[in-house]
């Protein structure tokens, strides 16, 4: 019979293959103590045994002197800024009306007939020859204070910390109450649609909504049966993506980031002059924002 | 059993938590939680962790052929769940970051960059907005997985059974269907092509025609030497029996050129560019010459353009293409560029213009004459620029280009040629005449020109280009010319005081909308010359004339030349570059020709079957359609149907298609071609960019096993037919054409070691390749076959170029100074003497070397006099690529109808609302649509979208080995459409045959048996010229 | 005592026997059966058997649920003119009254069953409370109203439950059943009753009119997406609307019944009950005229688009046709109009189409303002229930016409004492 391993075991094989940290980072050309002391207090903060600003006082000094110019310290922030608040901003003079984007949201998110996540609506105004049309593309809005939200009994659609409002299709009872509270369309009820019939190999694949994989299409199984709408394509933006309406729009009228960061390419646009947000009366606070 | 205890366990669990809440009422703990948490967040559920990330051995890199655009592309590949028939599945298709096409305006990233980091991306999401994992392609390209997976595509080699355009069909193996192709099926009676073979070189019947035409040999002995090899000895000048076989291509033209042209030898050669653009693109190589690269189309360098006119073309949807033309002219005009678009229609690029021209159509060329008027007549012109009579004089103004305005034209000579130096004995042939200081000079010996002369010398009289077309400008009054174009003086005027406002950075970009008329030819020399008056060619923020590609047909393989190759000769039955006059027939039948013949036109593919339903000038014996279906895009559908049935017209027809389409269902044979995402093929975009580049296609899937690539065919075919060009020994170099990657991926070596040689993909990058390759293809994909294709040593540079879907130069050459870096360097012609010294075959009047403006005649020279009040135009849909993706329902779903659009007031006056059927008839046929009602497009003028109405892919059910095909599905579980005109966005898809066929209104001409209406000069049938009228249905 | 012993066996034959009760048990059933197979084509199939679509995402089973939670509260809220209010005028049909109010909130909830894209979670909407949800507050309120109105209605048959202990028979099984130990009657538990039936009505009033019927009204009124729910007065008008359609229910129902059970009809508290109804419809119909008067005025694109959607488009039968013409204007003549203001016949039918005119109501609720686009521009929205969904509510109802069919004959919901008297 094999010997039974023990819990020293493995760790005497783990620390015999791994190289002695001490001598490690005596070769380092930095102050190692410097790097394992803030090791330790840095697990404090995420234990939330200590305050990150207390941290950074305590090592700003000594980190300024160890490593000078190459030493920047992010601003303080507080928790809530800290984090990233995506949102999207849609320059309608720039929008040539040509739903690539729809068709890359269908592509991307592989949604049944009868369901896409973004439209464009086109509308004219005027009189032969003074003549315009607005295109007007409409992905969820990803509202601050979601109408779909407030009214889900059972809170499946929810904003997440990031500001993507995500349906959770496992527990959402397919009221579709959601979809009527819905003030800008952006819902839809999967009726458990598909393109099989004509489009080999569309129910193999599916997209992992709210980085849930769900595999191959079959009937009554999530999220048919559910509501689904606009996710910011979240599977995309952490993998490092942008949207894939963004990434495709032909007019170069998307722009996507973090609303968050002052500096990024969305916040500034969001800040134009030209910004407004759709049915703003109705105060859902909406974060696809337009430009005029 | 566990499930079911696990469902009852969960169900006690639950009727528990019922009992409980029912039983303490209010369960408090989740909403107490809530408010104090926040009311809109929630976390613990709903989201996880998989985001189905790829690398790059799940991307592999190549071309879009969704519509004729050409686009980079990258395609992200999974497994699938690997029951169906295809080797993997297409996760989502991108643009190629590598490449310029797809990144407007942020730019390509490096083409060094590694691939693993390219498809990990460089970008930075949260701050800029761009993780540059992929680039930008259009909606149609978007849908190319279902061009790729369609269930309805033809899965196997078809043999017709029952009568042409049955609908029956049964399977044969590849080697069956080659067999009869090449030796003749005795059930179908159908010849074989190997007795259609019969050729012969120019050279030899010529010479010996020549000695009978001088009596020195007997036509008798002439007719026994040559009646097996040519059509018919009367007409020597039709060429050899070969050409009896007709060939149109729509894609892969240079590897069918190469086996049409020099391998099987046949003249009946076509493609789609002879309904495409041929009358621009006759126009426009007409306007330029004294370069050694053709100028065949107009481009501006929009980046840096500050007034760009748009005349006729829709770069916002359709051109070539919208990917890269649509986020460059957004962002200029987001820079400042003032955009006019002259488009009956308020088209969508119309919808971004600060001036938007509705001109009446067909009447372009009028329009063009009143600016070119007001430019002279203003003296808005760049007259430094239109003096330089030859490149020094330019080069002195820093002028890349000069024109022929001061050039003199011999008007005592009944042909009107340009006047030569040796005319009057100052200098050769060769040289023009200008006058300089009232002194006639050798054109290239005078640093300056007058731009006006109107004179005699030696006797001649003369005139300069610039003088005639001044002249022609002023035949009409602006008044005159605005009351034909149905626009505002005001607006004319103010359109030539802009254009001519901004000095070089001016440009105009046309295509289809003012060519494929009848009078297209002179309407497109006539915008061209607008260009000329300004100069802005080659100049930054100009016209660009661009389109540098690295070579791929020569330097390490020379792929196009067919070693013993034949030299296809004689009178193409389209009559395309083929003067009547020269033409045994003239001789016979004299003026007027039965139909009309093309002297400059290279392409003329829509009266190739209603003139071998005529057997004009000779019959055909054997069709081969690759890509391309004449009965939808080709004027008047119904009459090229007609001959396609008629196995008298047509005795062996074969087609090379992905689905069962309009023409296709006519063939006796169908070979299932790969789609563009399965196979290696070759076309590119258009010149429109500053940067040099080269494409390549390479498979990345295979959907069914029993298909093959056309070209796999081609092979197979030519070694039955032991043509040359084929096998061992294929190609110069003695190298050998077994499979289509002998050619394709010699042509990547090609690509790979132009100029500075690409470096070698590195172990780890050939390894990416491989793997890739292996998950895309699978036992598809044969690595060391494909090795064989190049030498050893070539393979890693290959893989490189193969990697990166292409090979593209950095951004930051394009300029050399104020002028693009990839230029065109010549001259532009106001003068076309070529033209001017030709004559129509109808009464054999001469054409004009000066354009014209002219009403849209017959082939007679009569004006049109329609009895139908309303003139039909028709265009691109925004989301359907010719007649090629209808099989895609995310395409149907933003649109599935061709409606008709219409101005309230005439809509008013027929008491036509949107959305209500009518139908549409123009005296021969009467079709049914929708209509839109809009005042996007001018009084009097209708107009559609083309692209819809297709019968092929499914719509009509075909029956294969006795089965029929299934319905094609509906969708909507619904019986309501939620869907009026412009209001689609329900999510449900049309049907694949929705709307109507418009090319069936083609105006026929009365004078012709069973032939549309054409251009002579350019060569296109006037497409745009239709004459319907419309009713309430 | 004995007599009733006596009698009671009788009296079950008698019923059992009547060929009317047979039919209708009989088409109950069958209808039952129909339904059910339509009931399980749409659980296996999903509401791809409906005219549904995201558009137009509630249709007829959100407009029967609607009604029947209607029809739940304006009966319960009648129950409470007797039990509270001490209206005994009404006591004849004030246990019935209580019966149907829990009758129709399981038929209103079945609907919502079947309307749930997936039924088989409904739980979650027990376990998971979204307290900024009208609609999850609501499936709270529906539980503790349910379970008010149980116990109500067992304290309110508790004497005859006791009573018919001795009886042999299913009743009496039934009956020893629920009584459970707690069998004496007397003077003080009486008092004890009563008094609890005030307290558990006094509490049901508030309960009914804000939680349930006004409550189911908010779930429409607060979606500010939709022009022509969100007004003010909208759950008002759906409480009043309630006690209109309650009214008329218990009316047609009592009517019904002691016709065909063959007992003499209470005339004096049919016409009172019937000008009751009327009260009610003219309060009903008042607020709903402000109410699209205000929406007219209000010139707001989609509320007025809504407006003419039910008004005058495609749609507008079921307003003008069924809600204004036979659910109001029709009964209102036949209550006020001599000939028929004391014909039973007359009140039965003005009921009944009173009845239908709130179906008409709850119709022209739900379905036009989804009609309209939700975001101008979107594609408008089309919707008339399948035949599967008219085959789900009729399976729906009957199975709660059976429930109270068979209660009705197991549960003395009937004034016993009364048709002592009347029968002795
Ligand atoms: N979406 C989409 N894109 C495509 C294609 C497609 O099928 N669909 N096809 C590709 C191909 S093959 C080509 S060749 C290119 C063609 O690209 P374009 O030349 O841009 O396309 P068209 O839509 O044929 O014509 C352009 C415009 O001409 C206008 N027009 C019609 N009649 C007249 C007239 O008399 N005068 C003037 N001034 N304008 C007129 C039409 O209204 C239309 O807006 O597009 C390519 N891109
Ligand atoms: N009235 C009018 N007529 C027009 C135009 C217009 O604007 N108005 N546009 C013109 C223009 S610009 C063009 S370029 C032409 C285009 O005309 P075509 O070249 O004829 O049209 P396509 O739709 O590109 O392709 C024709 C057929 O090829 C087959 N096919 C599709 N994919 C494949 C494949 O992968 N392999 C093979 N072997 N076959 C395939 C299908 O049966 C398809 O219907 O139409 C012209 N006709
Ligand atoms: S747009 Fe609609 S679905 Fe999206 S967050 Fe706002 S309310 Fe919810
Ligand atoms: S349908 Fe689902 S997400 Fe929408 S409200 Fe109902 S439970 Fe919530
Ligand atoms: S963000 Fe993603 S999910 Fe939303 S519309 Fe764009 S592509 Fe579709
Ligand atoms: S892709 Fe861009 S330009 Fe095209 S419709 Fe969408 S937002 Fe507009
Ligand atoms: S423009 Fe044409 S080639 Fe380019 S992506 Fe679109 S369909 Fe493909
Ligand atoms: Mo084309």
């Amino acid at each position: 019979m094999l010997k039974q391993l023990l819990e020293k075991d493995w760790n005497n094989m783990v620390d015999a293959a791994l190289p002695n940290p001490d001598e490690e980072l005596n070769q380092s050309p930095y102050n190692s103590n410097l790097g394992l002391s803030m090791a330790e207090d840095a697990k404090k903060v995420v234990n939330g045994k200590l305050d990150i600003e207390v941290f950074h006082k305590k090592y700003h000094a000594s980190l300024t002197s160890e490593f000078g110019d190459l030493f920047t310290q992010a601003p303080v922030e507080s928790k809530k800024e800290n984090g990233v608040k995506w949102g999207m901003v849609i320059d309608l003079r720039k929008c040539v009306g040509c739903d690539s984007c729809t068709v890359a949201c269908k592509a991307e998110n592989r949604t049944p007939p009868g369901i896409s996540y973004n439209v464009v609506l086109e509308e004219e105004i005027g009189e032969f020859p003074n003549v315009a049309k607005v295109n007007l593309p409409m992905p969820c809005m990803h509202c601050d204070n979601p109408p779909c939200v407030q009214v889900c009994p059972v809170r499946a659609t929810f904003k997440l910390d990031n500001g993507i409002v995500t349906i959770d299709n496992d527990r959402c009872i397919g009221c579709r109450y959601c979809i009527v509270a819905c003030p800008y369309g952006a819902r839809s009820y999967d009726f458990g649609e598909s393109y099989e019939d004509e489009m080999l190999g569309f129910n193999d694949v599916s997209s992992p909504e709210y980085g849930i994989e769900r595999g191959e299409r079959k009937p009554k199984k999530t999220p048919i049966g559910t509501v689904r709408k606009c996710n910011f394509c979240m599977h995309r933006l952490e993998r490092g993506e942008e949207p894939a309406c963004v990434e495709t729009c032909i007019g170069d009228a998307r722009f996507f980031g973090d609303l968050n960061d002052p500096n990024s390419t969305v916040s500034k646009l969001a800040n134009s002059p030209r910004a407004f947000r759709l049915k703003s009366e109705l105060g859902a606070g909406p974060n696809v924002i337009y430009l005029k | 059993m566990e499930n079911k205890s696990m469902n009852r366990r969960k169900f006690l669990k639950a009727l528990g938590a019922f009992g409980a809440v029912a039983a303490i009422g209010p369960a408090f703990i989740g909403p107490v939680k809530q408010v104090v948490n926040g009311v809109w967040i929630d976390d613990g559920h709903g989201y996880g962790t998989d985001f189905q990330d790829y690398g790059a051995e799940n991307v592999i890199f190549t071309t879009c052929e969704q519509c004729n655009t050409y686009c980079t592309i990258k395609a992200y590949i999974t497994d699938g769940n690997k029951q169906g028939p295809y080797t993997s599945i297409i996760r989502k298709i991108a643009g190629n970051q590598y490449s310029p096409l797809n990144m407007v305006p942020y730019g390509a990233i490096a083409y060094g960059t590694a691939v693993d980091d390219a498809v990990k991306g460089t970008g930075d999401v949260k701050r800029f907005g761009r993780g540059n994992r992929g680039g930008r392609i259009c909606l149609k390209g978007q849908a190319g997985i279902q061009t790729a997976y369609d269930a309805y595509r033809v899965k196997n080699p078809l043999k017709r059974v029952g009568p042409r355009g049955s609908g029956k069909w049964k399977t044969v193996s590849w080697e069956q269907a080659y067999d009869e192709i090449v030796n003749g099926s005795k059930d179908l009676n159908t010849p074989g092509l190997k007795d259609l073979m019969a050729y012969v070189p120019e050279e030899e019947v010529m010479s010996d025609w020549e000695k009978v035409t001088n009596k020195e040999m007997e036509f008798e002995a002439f007719d026994n030497k040559y009646k097996d090899k040519l059509i018919n000895t009367n007409h020597p000048d039709f060429g050899p029996k070969v050409n009896q076989v007709a060939f149109m291509v729509g894609d892969r033209r240079d590897f069918m050129e190469r086996f049409i042209l020099q391998s099987v030898g046949s003249k009946n050669y076509y493609h789609h560019g002879g309904i495409c653009g041929i009358s621009s693109v006759t126009g426009n190589v007409r306007s330029y010459s004294a370069s050694e690269k053709k100028k065949k189309r107009q481009y501006a360098d929009i980046e840096n353009t500050l007034f760009l006119i748009v005349w006729g073309t829709n770069p916002m949807v359709a051109n070539k293409g919208p990917t890269w033309l649509a986020p460059k002219l957004t962002n200029a005009i987001e820079n400042g560029m003032q955009m006019a678009v002259i488009d009956p229609r308020l088209s969508k690029t119309a919808e971004k213009a600060h001036m938007w021209l509705p001109v009446k159509p067909g009447t372009d060329g009028a329009l063009a004459l009143a600016i070119g008027r007001t430019i002279i007549e203003k003296e808005w012109y760049d007259e430094t620029y239109l003096t330089n009579p030859n490149k020094k004089a330019a080069e002195v103004d820093g002028e890349p280009t000069w024109s022929d305005a001061t050039h003199l034209v011999n008007l005592s000579d009944p042909k009107k040629p340009k006047l030569r130096a040796s005319d009057i004995g100052i200098g050769t042939e060769e040289q023009f005449v200008v006058i300089q200081n009232g002194k006639p000079v050798p054109h290239d010996q005078a640093d300056t020109g007058s731009l006006l002369y109107d004179g005699k010398l030696k006797g001649l009289k003369v005139k300069t280009a610039f003088q005639l077309y001044k002249e022609r400008t002023m035949e009409q009054t602006i008044d005159e010319y605005a009351a034909i174009t149905t626009l505002p003086k005001e607006q004319i005027v103010q359109l030539a005081k802009r254009f001519t406002s901004y000095g070089k950075r001016a440009a105009i970009m046309a295509y289809r909308g003012p060519a494929m008329h009848e009078n297209g030819y002179y309407t497109q020399r006539l915008i061209a010359m607008l260009n000329h008056l300004i100069g802005s060619y080659d100049w930054k923020g100009g016209n660009i004339t661009t389109g540098a590609f690295y070579k791929e047909f020569t330097g390490k393989y020379d792929l196009l030349t067919v070693p013993n190759g034949k030299k296809a000769w004689g009178i193409p039955i389209g009559r395309y570059q083929s003067k009547y006059e020269a033409s045994t027939l003239f001789a016979k039948d004299g003026y007027p020709a039965k139909r009309p013949w093309f002297p400059y036109s290279g392409q003329t593919i829509g009266d190739v079957l209603p003139s071998a339903l005529e057997k004009y000038p000779y019959a055909i014996k054997a069709l081969v359609t690759h890509r391309m279906s004449p009965v939808l895009s080709a004027p008047n559908g119904q009459i090229q149907e007609q001959a396609l049935r008629d196995q008298d017209i047509i005795q062996l027809y074969v087609a090379s298609d992905v689905q069962i389409g309009d023409t296709s269902k006519y063939a006796d044979f169908i070979l299932p071609d790969t789609t563009y995402l399965e196979r290696w093929g070759r076309e590119a975009i258009y010149p429109n960019i500053t940067t040099k580049l080269a494409s390549v296609y390479q498979p990345v899937t295979r959907v069914f096993p029993n298909i093959r690539s056309f070209e796999n065919s081609v092979i197979e075919i030519a070694k039955m037919l032991q043509l040359p060009g084929y096998g061992d020994n294929a190609f110069p170099d003695g190298s050998a054409l077994h499979i289509e990657e002998d050619f394709y991926i010699k042509r990547v070596a090609n690509i790979a070691f132009d100029e500075k040689p690409v470096p070698n993909a590195s172990s780890r990058e050939m390894a990416i390749f491989e793997k890739a390759r292996k998950n895309a293809l699978g036992k598809y994909f044969d690595l060391e076959r494909w090795k064989k294709a190049v030498k050893p040593d070539e393979w890693a540079k290959v893989v490189y170029v193969l990697n990166r879907g292409g090979r593209f130069e950095e951004a930051g050459n394009e300029y050399v100074g104020n002028h693009v870096k990839y230029s065109y360097g010549g001259q532009a012609d106001f003068y076309d003497e070529g033209v001017a010294g030709g004559k129509n075959s109808f009464n054999g009047k001469p054409f004009e070397g000066i354009p014209i403006f002219e009403e849209i005649k017959t082939f007679n020279r009569k004006p049109i006099n329609s009895k139908q009040p309303f003139q039909y135009i028709n265009w691109k849909a925004r989301n359907i690529g010719t007649y090629r993706n209808i099989s895609s329902a995310w395409l149907r779903e933003v649109r599935s109808d061709n409606y008709i659009w219409m101005n309230p007031s005439d809509a008013r006056k027929r008491n036509i609302k949107t959305g209500d059927t009518v139908s549409i008839f123009n005296g021969n046929i009467e079709l049914k649509g929708t209509v839109y009602v809009t005042n996007g497009i001018a009084p009097g003028v209708i107009g559609s979208a083309y692209n819809m109405g297709q019968q092929g892919y499914g719509v009509t059910q075909q029956t294969v080995d006795g089965k029929k095909d299934k319905a094609l599905p509906t969708y909507n579980h619904t019986p309501f459409t939620f869907k009026t005109p412009m209001h689609e966005e329900a999510g449900y898809p049309g049907g694949r045959g929705e709307g109507f066929v418009v090319n069936k209104l083609t105006e026929l001409d009365p004078v012709v048996k069973n032939g549309a209406i054409y251009d002579e000069i350019g060569g296109s049938p006037g497409q745009l010229d239709m004459f319907v009228d419309i009713k309430k249905a | 005592m004995q007599g009733i012993a006596k009698q009671e066996p009788l009296k079950e034959n008698s019923k059992a026997s009547n060929p009317l009760f047979k039919w209708w048990i009989g088409i109950l059933l069958v209808l039952f059966a129909i339904g059910g197979y339509f009931i399980i084509e749409r659980l296996i199939l999903g509401l791809t058997t409906t005219n549904l679509s995201s558009i137009t995402p509630w249709g007829a089973w959100i407009a029967f649920y609607i009604f029947f939670v209607g029809l739940s509260a304006g009966s319960f809220l009648l129950s409470t003119l007797i039990f509270v209010f001490g209206m005994d005028q009404y006591e004849r049909v004030g246990k019935m009254a209580l019966f149907t109010a829990v009758v129709c909130m399981i038929i209103a909830l079945t609907f919502v069953l079947m309307d749930l894209g997936r039924p088989e979670r409904f739980m979650n909407a027990l376990i998971h409370w979204n307290v900024t949800s009208i609609l999850a507050w609501e499936i709270h309120f529906y539980v503790v109203y349910i379970s008010l109105l149980v116990a109500e209605l067992y304290i309110a048959m508790r004497e005859d439950l006791v009573r018919l202990t001795k009886v042999d028979s299913i009743r009496g099984k039934i009956a020893r059943m629920l009584t459970f130990k707690n069998s004496t009657i007397n003077e003080h538990t009486k008092k004890r009753d009563h008094r609890w039936m005030k307290i558990l009505g006094t509490i049901g009033i508030p309960l009914a009119i804000l939680g349930v019927h006004g409550g189911t009204g908010a779930i429409f009124a607060v979606v500010s997406a939709r022009a022509s729910w969100n007004t003010g007065i909208f759950p008002i008008i759906f409480v009043v609307s309630a006690m209109v359609s309650g009214t008329a229910l218990l009316l047609a129902i009592y009517i019904i019944k002691t016709k065909v059970t063959g007992k003499e009809i209470d005339q004096g508290m049919v016409v009172s009950l019937a000008k009751m109804m009327i009260a009610f419809l003219f309060i009903d119909l008042l607020l709903q005229f402000y109410e699209y008067l205000v929406g007219l005025y209000g010139l707001e694109h989609s509320h007025l688009q809504s407006l003419g959607t039910m008004m005058g488009s495609s749609y507008s039968w079921s307003f003008w046709g069924v809600q204004m013409f036979l659910g109001a204007v029709v009964p209102i003549f036949l209550v006020f109009y001599k000939k028929t203001a004391t014909n039973i016949n007359a009140l039965l039918i003005a009921g009944i189409l009173v009845v239908i005119g709130i179906i008409g109501v709850r119709f022209n609720i739900v379905v036009p303002s989804q009609i309209v686009p939700v975001f101008e521009g979107r594609p408008a929205g089309n919707y008339f229930p399948t035949f599967n969904e008219w085959m789900v509510s009729i399976g729906i109802v009957a199975m709660g016409l059976l429930i109270f069919t068979i209660g009705d004959r197991l549960l003395p919901l009937e004034d016993t004492q009364h048709a002592e008297k009347l029968e002795g």
